[in-house]
């Protein structure tokens, strides 16, 4: 009853980049208003989806396919439908590069198709979401030299971004150059193929899945599994539950002081940087574990994107467990490539802050990005630097690795990544604000909130991944009787149903 | 930190057995996995249990909302209703007289106050505050009737008569001020009558029980602990202040401030003069006034109608032509129903009415002192009747 009913929450519709001229869009708009999985909208497309597809008889493998294709341009046309089929027409053209790469042997002709592939994809992207960026930045500098530009710098927020791009396109590049290494054999099934890329549980924000893993799924004859269905679920609740009670909630907490930091006092904008760190966390990986829990009782296995970063020991630690398809994207197909670990120290210093740098750049279009992205770089350069430090310090290396120096390192690594979550914002002039408010006492407006729930969330997330991290969940876990499980999987739900303000917040990472 | 990397043997030894004991797994032994049929059947039985799980919680906040637990759903009246059965308990004997209006009425008695001033017999009447803010004359009727449902016999009901409220046209209309969440399963005979929308109001409280948890999930909160919310998110003014005689403790500018009054004013200003453009009384209004008045004489018990203060300077945002059509129907209304008008309109100086129309809180005091002595004329019987 709840899975299908608890969100008459108002969620801000996500509205449609185009005004769709074609009715059968626009009801399909109003049907789905908000691609986002803890809606009720969803809720009822997905169950949809779900009993159609497991109607079909196993045999009948493209069918199902097929179902899921459709299903998953409708998800995305009900948000606007020239851009799924804009996303459509470019799978399919990533489809062509790849079966032409797959039928010739000579090297240079591959090599021009996997480039054409890639600057197929990573010029769309620019056009959408990097186009007004750096036009405001030449219009800027000529601005400064004296020049006339010759051009009207553009709004930032008049310029629609196709959701998902970041996620899809990164996608596509992977399959390109899996392709041309030999790595994968070309995809020669179309439907398949859409699939891989349109397939609506990871469109909007991944995790970003390699074509290797998941074209091979799509071969595989699916059957209806309890214990799948059971992962799924669980997923998915624990997903709604990082969403809904305490993404959701935090940001109570930290979106009127960080839309105005001006306004409040350093206390306050403590509190609002350690709710937004945990804010992102529960959102994006509450978003990733229900995309997965949904591709689960579709069937299908999607990478883990999240393992619980904020227990990490180190940043290079972290970014092992933060965004896990990405970062492991990142070192594929842009630190290796680079040269890696190999070469001198530099190089590989150099290496991290390419990397790292362009990792900022994909989060969004803005020098808070970048130089997120560069702030991490350089958290990373100084603990490969400290590691060679503690190298000669066998009484240093001894005590970080007790349990307190773990704590230590644990909480050191939490509080720069909070620190860098401030960056984490199109507006570094905003940051700016936050870090002098931060570390100089000022005067200001108090949280509207009382802390207790703050710090009860706090202390509610950080216990249970200790429990998991420990080990003691795993043997708790299979001796828990199945109605306990299933009465925990409700109260679950029911608190999270409870805790979901009123006015549930848009996905973090929706926009990238 | 950093994995073997020296050419030393024993240094290297002494990292690795570090680290191997930094990422090492529990030392209890697995739990044997089950044959796959097993564990899918167990999987199966989580899946169903959850299912099931989740529909008798659901079940059961519905069950608690509309039967054990009313104030949940409802908690304005609710609390009032908790309080006055506390009051009925300490003062058994005495008659029960009920104050039933909206806001200003919430504002304007103050039970506590006639209970400190009565004469002090075992008879003086029991002065209990029960408007509902927003309330108009269909809202005022709900209320009485879930007063008689809920096993409550006043001796004397004190309906208020306010015209701005008597307009139901569009988003003027009582149904469009009161949260369908808090309509009760009695409710509906009010609703059927007197809602210009009474089906979809109905199918959204079916949709309220069927989605039980999270439709109300604001209204649970809140009433565990309003610390989860931000102050301007936390919609339980109407209530969360409430004395033990269902009084609301309202707007509270001294006496001499004159300049918290005025901006109090302003604010009311463009509202007042915005509800009585195109004011007319709306048949429904008449209707649900004379229809209360008939039920509190079934229920053999008096009734009267009170015109609470208002200042004179909101006096003067009445166009004519409202003032006019106000003063003939109730005139009207006291003629044909018989029914005594106690006409407060201009008992209280204005600088103890907050906005204009709401009595502050010295003002609540000062309006109940002089409102208690005619409440208990009201109830003497009409031979021996000062």
């Amino acid at each position: 009853m709840a899975l299908t009913l608890w969100a008459t929450a108002v969620v801000p519709a996500a509205e449609p980049a185009f005004e769709s001229g074609w009715a059968y869009f626009r009801w399909l708009h109003e049907l789905l208003p908000a691609p986002f999985f803890h809606t009720q909208p969803f809720l009822v497309f997905f169950a949809g989806v779900l009993v159609a597809y497991w109607m079909i008889p196993r045999r009948w493998l493209m069918a199902r396919i097929w179902l899921l294709v459709v299903a998953s341009f409708h998800f995305y046309a009900a948000w606007s439908y020239e851009l799924a089929f804009l996303v459509t027409g470019t799978t399919i053209a990533d489809y062509l590069f790849g079966r032409f790469m797959g039928l010739t042997n000579r090297q240079k002709l591959r090599r021009a198709i996997l480039f054409s592939s890639i600057g197929m994809n990573l010029g769309i992207l620019c056009y959408f979401k990097y186009r007004g960026f750096f036009l405001n930045e030449l219009y800027a500098v000529l601005v400064k030299l004296g020049y006339q530009p010759g051009f009207a710098p553009l709004d930032p927020l008049s310029i629609i971004i196709p959701f998902g791009i970041s996620f899809y396109t990164f996608e596509a590049i992977s399959y390109a150059v899996d392709v041309y290494t030999r790595k994968i054999e070309p995809e020669k099934s179309l439907p398949r193929f859409l699939l891989f890329i349109l397939f609506f549980p990871h469109l909007v924000a991944g995790p970003i899945v390699r074509a290797g893993d998941f074209l091979r799924q799509t071969r595989r004859p699916k059957r209806w599994n309890w214990l799948r269905v059971q992962v799924g679920v669980q997923l998915f609740l624990i997903g709604a539950f990082k969403k809904m009670a305490i993404a959701d909630r935090m940001a109570m907490f930290c979106d009127p002081v960080l839309s105005n930091p001006e306004a409040y006092n350093s206390v306050a904008m403590w509190f609002a940087v350690l709710a937004y760190a945990v804010r992102i966390y529960c959102d994006f990986s509450g978003y990733s574990d229900m995309a997965i829990g949904a591709a689960h009782l579709l069937g299908y296995k999607l990478t883990m994107n999240f393992n619980m970063p904020y227990l990490a020991v180190n940043v290079s630690d972290f970014w092992r467990r933060w965004h896990i398809s990405l970062s492991t994207w990142l070192r594929d197909y842009v630190f290796i490539p680079l040269g890696g670990s190999r070469g001198s120290r530099w190089q590989n210093y150099r290496n991290l802050m390419i990397t790292m740098t362009l990792g900022g750049l994909w989060h969004g279009a803005a020098w808070g990005y970048v130089v997120w992205g560069i702030a991490h770089g350089a958290l990373l350069v100084i603990h490969k630097q400290f590691q060679y430090y503690c190298d000669d310090k066998p009484r240093l290396t001894a005590f970080l690795e007790t349990a307190g120096g773990t704590g230590l390192r644990m909480f050191v690594t939490f509080f720069c990544v909070s620190m860098c979550w401030v960056l984490f914002q199109p507006e570094l002039g905003q940051a700016l604000t936050v870090f002098h408010k931060l570390f100089f006492i000022q005067p200001g407006l108090r949280l509207e909130l009382s802390n207790q729930s703050l710090w009860a969330t706090v202390i509610f997330l950080f216990a249970c991944q200790w429990l998991v991290r420990s080990g003691l969940w795993a043997r708790i876990y299979p001796r828990l009787p199945a109605p306990v499980l299933g009465g925990g999987y409700a109260i679950c739900l029911c608190t999270a149903l409870v805790l979901a303000p009123a006015n549930s917040s848009t996905f973090i990472y929706f926009q990238f | 930190m950093r994995s073997a990397g020296t050419t030393r043997p024993t240094r290297l030894f002494r990292r690795l057995s570090v680290r191997l004991r930094v990422v090492k797994t529990p030392t209890t032994p697995p739990v044997p996995l089950r044959p796959r049929m097993q564990r899918c059947q167990a999987a199966r039985a989580v899946v169903v249990s959850f299912l099931v799980a989740v529909v008798l919680l659901h079940l059961a906040v519905v069950l608690m909302m509309d039967a054990v637990w009313p104030r949940l759903r409802d908690p304005e009246y609710g609390l009032r209703v908790a309080a006055l059965r506390q009051r009925l308990r300490e003062h058994p004997n005495r008659p029960l007289v009920l104050a039933i209006g909206n806001s200003r009425t919430a504002m304007g008695v103050r039970p506590e106050v006639w209970e400190v001033v009565r004469p002090g017999t075992e008879r003086d009447p029991l002065l209990f505050n029960m408007a509902i803010v927003g309330s108009g004359p269909i809202l005022e009727l709900l209320t009485l009737r879930r007063v008689y449902a809920d096993g409550f016999r006043p001796a004397l009901v004190l309906l208020e008569y306010w015209p701005p409220l008597l307009r139901q046209d569009g988003e003027f209309g009582e149904a469009a001020r009161f949260d369908p969440r808090r309509l009760r399963w009695g409710d509906r005979a009010t609703i059927r009558s007197y809602y210009p929308n009474a089906a979809a109001v109905e199918r959204r409280m079916w949709l309220t029980r069927f989605n039980a948890i999270s439709d109300n999930r604001q209204s649970l909160l809140i009433q565990t602990d309003d610390n989860w919310f931000p102050r301007p998110w936390r919609l339980n003014g109407h209530w969360v202040d409430l004395d033990e005689w269902g009084w609301l403790p309202g707007m509270d500018p001294a006496p001499h401030d004159d300049a918290a009054r005025r901006r109090l004013i302003e604010h009311q200003r463009p509202l007042a003069l915005d509800r009585f453009r195109g004011h007319t009384i709306h048949p429904d209004s008449d209707r649900a006034l004379r229809e209360a008045v008939a039920l509190v004489r079934t229920q053999g018990a008096a009734v009267a109608l009170v015109y609470l203060p208002e200042s004179a300077e909101y006096q003067t945002w009445y166009p004519p032509e409202v003032e006019h059509a106000a003063r003939e129907h109730l005139a009207t209304l006291c003629r044909e129903l018989r029914v005594p008008l106690i006409n407060t309109r201009d008992w209280i100086d204005e600088c103890y009415l907050a906005d204009g129309f709401h009595l502050s809180r010295i003002g609540a005091t000062l309006f109940t002192a002089r409102l208690g002595p005619m409440m208990a004329d009201l109830l003497v019987p009409s031979g021996k009747r000062r």
